[in-house]
């Protein structure tokens, strides 16, 4: 029985130190509950670790209120809350907000992001045709570029070869654009401007393959 | 998760267990709360009144309140912060009710144990605070100190750098379930010295 009692007293301070499991919390605030001896106890353990971690002084340590204050409520009426609390750890609310506020960030970076690609986009197609709207395609210009593309082989290309096709026809935000090993335009611009194309090999690369075909290509024509 | 953060989490959990005892009627569980907390709310206090004895009026008169408002408590913040934050509402009022005036900045929880009201730290080395301490902390020191060695050890890094049993097990070299009987030992002998002073 002396062991048994032993036993609860060393759950007690474990307890005080927050190292139990939940069942064994439940179980010993059960008896905690129930034996003054125990209640005893626990008001010796706090003491100590009061004393040790905050050096607390003596007329602090000696004054004991619990008494006062549990003949104080005796007259309250006891509370009966049908929704009781539960324990929200700090950890889940602080990543619940955390998450939010990256959610927000994100977006309004988004947001200004794209504004900012939106006004630059336009500032640059105004300052370099201040005049007209160049980058709208005219129908007619695609039918006559449809017209001429025979659709034998079709290769990828960089933006800066697309531009070479023609002069006339410019296709605005295309990073890359296909055209026909046909094309009557596209053989003279590549033939026509072959050192150009070297130049900017090293800046838009082709494949290998492609741009020995393309060399060859040019060759032939001459 | 740290091992302070799962420390902090499972004594968050044991008074959040306390709470819903209580708000379910049991008025019992509110006394292991005052038995845990009174001396540590007290000690926080006397950052704003510097009496001992007005201190534990005020105290008592912040448990009644946290009582009374605790079907209002919803689990948002640790049962600690929100008894600490009706205690120095408490102290605010008392003084101003004593024709005073309250310190001019609140003391941030995290430091309350060791400041005053007007932020500075607290004087530990004053002739009256030695008076103060020399008999039950230094009796506690003294008798850790006389302790076998695998009980100081284990009692000092618990109390002293915060230690969980895990952790102590690992510097010791022993099993958790042997950590957690040292300590008890040695709280229990560290008990039976200061008995006769309290």
């Amino acid at each position: 029985m002396k062991s048994d009692n032993m036993d609860k007293r060393e759950l007690l301070s474990a307890l005080l130190d927050g190292q139990l499991n939940v069942e064994d919390s439940q179980q010993i605030l059960d008896e905690l509950l129930k034996d003054d001896e125990l209640l005893s106890e626990w008001q010796n353990l706090n003491l100590i670790n009061n004393a040790c971690q905050y050096k607390m002084d003596d007329t602090l340590l000696k004054g004991d209120i619990s008494k006062n204050i549990s003949q104080a409520l005796e007259n309250e009426p006891a509370h009966f809350i049908e929704n009781a609390v539960e324990l929200k750890t700090a950890r889940t609310t602080k990543v619940d907000w955390h998450n939010r506020s990256i959610l927000f960030k994100s977006g309004v970076g988004l947001a200004v992001a794209a504004s900012v690609m939106f006004v630059t986009i336009n500032l640059s197609q105004l300052l370099t045709h201040p005049a007209g709207n160049p980058g709208k395609i005219s129908s007619q210009q695609i039918a006559e570029v449809k017209k001429e593309a025979l659709p034998v082989e079709q290769y990828s290309a960089p933006a800066y070869v697309a531009s070479q096709l023609s002069e006339s026809v410019r296709i605005p935000f295309a990073h890359t654009a296909t055209f026909s090993q046909n094309d009557e335009v596209s053989r003279q611009t590549v033939s026509g401007r072959n050192n150009s194309l070297l130049d900017k090999k090293k800046h838009y690369p082709l494949s290998e393959d492609k741009f020995i075909e393309l060399k060859k290509e040019s060759f032939d024509n001459k | 998760m740290s091992d302070n953060t799962q420390n902090n989490n499972n004594d968050r959990a044991l008074d959040f267990e306390l709470v819903k005892r209580v708000q379910r009627g049991d008025k019992k569980a509110f006394d292991v709360l005052v038995l845990k907390y009174q001396h540590k709310l007290a000690n926080v206090l006397l950052s704003y009144i510097h009496d001992r004895d007005e201190v534990f009026d005020v105290v008592q008169e912040s448990f009644i309140k946290a009582y009374r408002y605790l079907p209002e408590f919803r689990g948002d913040s640790a049962f600690y912060s929100w008894l600490y934050r009706i205690g120095v509402n408490t102290a605010k009022n008392h003084i101003t009710a004593q024709n005073r005036r309250p310190p001019k900045q609140d003391v941030d929880l995290n430091d309350a144990d060791y400041m005053d009201g007007e932020g500075r730290l607290k004087e530990n080395s004053g002739p009256e605070k030695i008076m103060y301490t020399e008999q039950i902390s230094h009796k506690i020191e003294k008798t850790i100190d006389n302790l076998p060695q695998e009980l100081q050890m284990a009692i000092r890094l618990r109390e002293n750098e915060g230690f969980n049993y895990d952790e102590i097990a690992q510097v010791m070299e022993c099993p958790v379930g042997t950590v957690r009987s040292r300590i008890f030992r040695a709280r229990k002998i560290i008990g039976e010295e200061i008995k006769p002073l309290l």
